[in-house]
């Protein structure tokens, strides 16, 4: 620019110097010619001095141009010149290369046609704002390039001026798409971040909500267990049975309330003792190698088995006790549960039933035998008969002078067994009445049966009863109290007689005794009459104690039977029809050989 | 007409053998003959009942008891004296 103001200002001073040399020429001395020669001689110069040094300016400025276009068209960003029409003026390589195009074919196009349809009114803008100012603007694009791939542009413009001051627009453009690419692919990463983190989230929240449930329910379940704990705890004190743990030394762990009243200790001198303290000496003994015992060869036999000791008393009293054990494993270890009832009351009370049973019993052997009085003294009386006609005979054998010795000998030995045989009804009248036997023997049901049909004999023969026997050849013994048992069948036979008296005489009586084996392998024996029957609403009542339907009984035959069958481990029951006739018959369990 | 001794008959019906054996011992003892049945049924099939003798009868026999056999004779018509024997004192019960 400096060069040619310089060339402007150099020609004007020289028209100004000729103007002023065509008005003063004509009065032109010569020494003035020759002053205006020198001096034109020296702008000569000057002005030759001055080409030359424009003429080296001139190629700095050519070389420094050649720089700026190697610069301009290698640059790596895209320059584009537009004039005022957004026609391109100038391109660089870069910006052909973002177009994909040659220089040719871009220089003189729109670069308005350049951009995907959606965005040429944006450009549209873009491109006025520029015109209308210098300012530099900045704006995205997406070009469309010839291959009409899109690729995604930075445009950077600012309004200019051409040389010949015309508006023109310099415009920057840079391929962003790898930037673009990198902020999608990190966009999308953050994306996928964000799901995962949200993704994580909702778990982590549904884990929470989960704990918090299970913390919820672990609350409930602990207050049920509190609950049930405390049931349990009220249970275990109300219980009546004595309730104590121990592990598998026999170290009592805990007991309940029951067992500081059986055994007389605070509960604090139990915990932690040995289970012996609570046993008597014998039991403690016995006791001592008990559970490693049971663990050693880990038999069921204490378990689950109620079974009668001997506990011994703060006191010192020994205590009659039923217990019963259950194990129960933490941890492999054994721990034991025992239950204990004091059953000293129990024991009394069986003691005192018995007793009462047993005097009831005679009462009622006093009774039979005085119903049977009669009969008895028949039979007695009959020996007895017997002796007398025998003695006689024997007097009057003796009162002949040459008597037979033998037939003598024979005589007094039959009044031997007469007297022997009214000995017999009478210690066997003495043991039926007396309660002292109460002792179990081992005995043959039919020596039974047969005492009672003898004592029952007379008044079979004195009311017509065919007494028949239908008994097993060998039936299996029985561990009964025999004078019980005797007394049972004898108030059965002696019910049945009473019965059958009353019949009309002209029905045979009968009576009869049978024995069975039954299915669950016990003795079965009845007694069968074909007597009146019991009435149906007699039926319910007849084992019940004073209920009587004879004149003079005492109603406590069937009972006291009844009792008594129980007490042997079996059952008295009857079957009986109004009219027909009455069978009872009682069970009693055999000794398995 | 005259009965010889040796005629008589003493018939005895009890039930239970040692009567019947100690009392028809001390019959033969006092040189009588004598006879004995178990029961009142056994008498009545086999003895001819106008024969001359003395029949000794016990109260309580089954089936046909004293008095019933007594009832029985007299409707046959027979005179055969009865002596009735009782192991029971009471007469109340004997009957």
């Amino acid at each position: 620019m400096d060069t040619n103001k310089v060339k402007q200002d150099s020609s004007q001073c020289a028209l100004a110097s000729l103007k002023k040399i065509n008005s003063d020429f004509i009065t032109i001395s010569q020494e003035v010619i020759r002053e205006l020669v020198h001096e034109f001689k020296s702008y000569q110069m000057e002005m030759e001095l001055q080409i030359k040094e424009l003429q080296k300016d001139q190629l700095q400025l050519l070389n420094s141009r050649d720089q700026y276009k190697k610069l301009y068209d290698c640059a790596p960003i895209g320059f584009l010149t537009l004039n005022e029409q957004g026609y391109i003026t100038d391109v660089n390589n870069a910006a052909c290369e973002l177009l994909d195009l040659s220089k040719i074919q871009v220089l003189g196009t729109k670069l308005f046609k350049y951009f995907v349809a959606e965005e040429k009114s944006r450009f549209d803008s873009f491109f006025k704002q520029l015109i209308n100012s210098t300012g530099e603007q900045k704006i995205e694009f997406n070009l469309q390039q010839s291959n009409m791939n899109t690729i995604a542009v930075a445009c950077r413009g600012c309004g200019g001026y051409t040389d010949d001051a015309k508006k023109e627009v310099l415009m920057m453009l840079q391929d962003i798409c790898d930037q673009k690419k990198a902020q999608q692919a990190i966009n999308r990463l953050n994306e996928q971040l964000k799901l995962k983190i949200n993704a994580q989230n909702t778990e982590l929240l549904l884990k929470n909500e989960k704990l918090h449930d299970n913390i919820n329910e672990l609350k409930h379940s602990k207050q049920q267990v509190s609950i049930r704990e405390a049931k349990l705890i009220t249970i275990f004190n109300a219980a009546a049975e004595g309730i104590i743990t121990i592990d598998e030394k026999g170290t009592i762990e805990s007991v309940n309330r029951a067992i500081t009243i059986i055994f007389g200790y605070k509960t604090d001198e139990l915990i932690g003792h040995n289970i012996g303290k609570l046993m008597s000496a014998q039991h403690r003994e016995h006791h001592a190698g008990f559970i490693q015992n049971y663990l050693a060869k880990d038999q069921a036999k204490i378990l689950s088995k109620t079974r009668e000791i001997e506990g011994q008393r703060k006191d010192g009293k020994l205590i009659p006790m039923e217990i019963s054990i259950s194990e129960y494993k933490i941890d492999d270890k054994s721990y034991f549960i025992g239950m204990i009832r004091d059953i000293s009351k129990r024991r009394n009370k069986e003691l005192e039933d018995k007793q009462h049973l047993a005097q009831l019993a005679r009462v009622t052997r006093l009774g039979l035998m005085g119903e049977m009085a009669t009969g008895i003294a028949h039979e007695v009386n009959q020996p007895l008969t017997a002796i007398a006609t025998y003695s006689q005979v024997c007097l009057r054998m003796i009162e002949v002078a040459d008597f037979d010795r033998g037939k003598l000998k024979e005589v007094l030995e039959k009044t031997e067994n007469q007297a022997c045989r009214a000995g017999r009804i009478i210690s066997r009248m003495r043991e039926f009445i007396s309660s002292k036997r109460q002792h179990r023997s081992s005995v043959d049901i039919r020596d039974l049966i047969g005492n009672a049909i003898d004592l029952a004999a007379d008044e079979c023969q004195q009311f017509s009863i065919e007494c028949s026997l239908e008994l097993l050849d060998s039936p299996p013994f029985i561990s009964v109290d025999e004078i019980q048992i005797e007394q049972v069948l004898l108030n059965l036979i002696k019910n049945s007689i009473d019965s059958l008296s009353k019949m009309p005489p002209e029905k045979q009586r009968k009576l009869s005794i049978q024995m069975y084996l039954n299915d669950s392998s016990q003795l079965e024996t009845r007694v069968k009459d074909n007597g009146q029957g019991i009435k149906i609403k007699e039926q319910a009542k007849i084992f019940t104690s004073f209920f009587t339907t004879k004149v003079a009984g005492m109603g406590m035959g069937l009972s006291i039977s009844q009792s008594l069958i129980i007490s042997h481990g079996g059952q008295l029951r009857f079957s009986s029809i109004e009219g027909k006739g009455t069978t009872f018959y009682f069970t009693l369990p055999i000794i398995k050989s | 007409m005259e009965i010889s001794r040796q005629d008589i008959t003493i018939f005895v019906v009890d039930d239970e053998f040692i009567i019947r054996d100690s009392l028809s011992l001390l019959i033969e003892s006092a040189g009588l003959k004598v006879k004995v049945y178990d029961s009142a049924i056994t008498f009545l099939e086999q003895v001819e009942i106008s024969q001359p003798g003395c029949l000794i009868l016990d109260m309580r026999i089954p089936y046909m008891d004293g008095l019933e056999l007594q009832d029985e004779l007299a409707k046959r018509n027979s005179t055969m004296p009865i002596i009735f024997i009782s192991g029971h004192a009471n007469i109340q019960i004997s009957s």
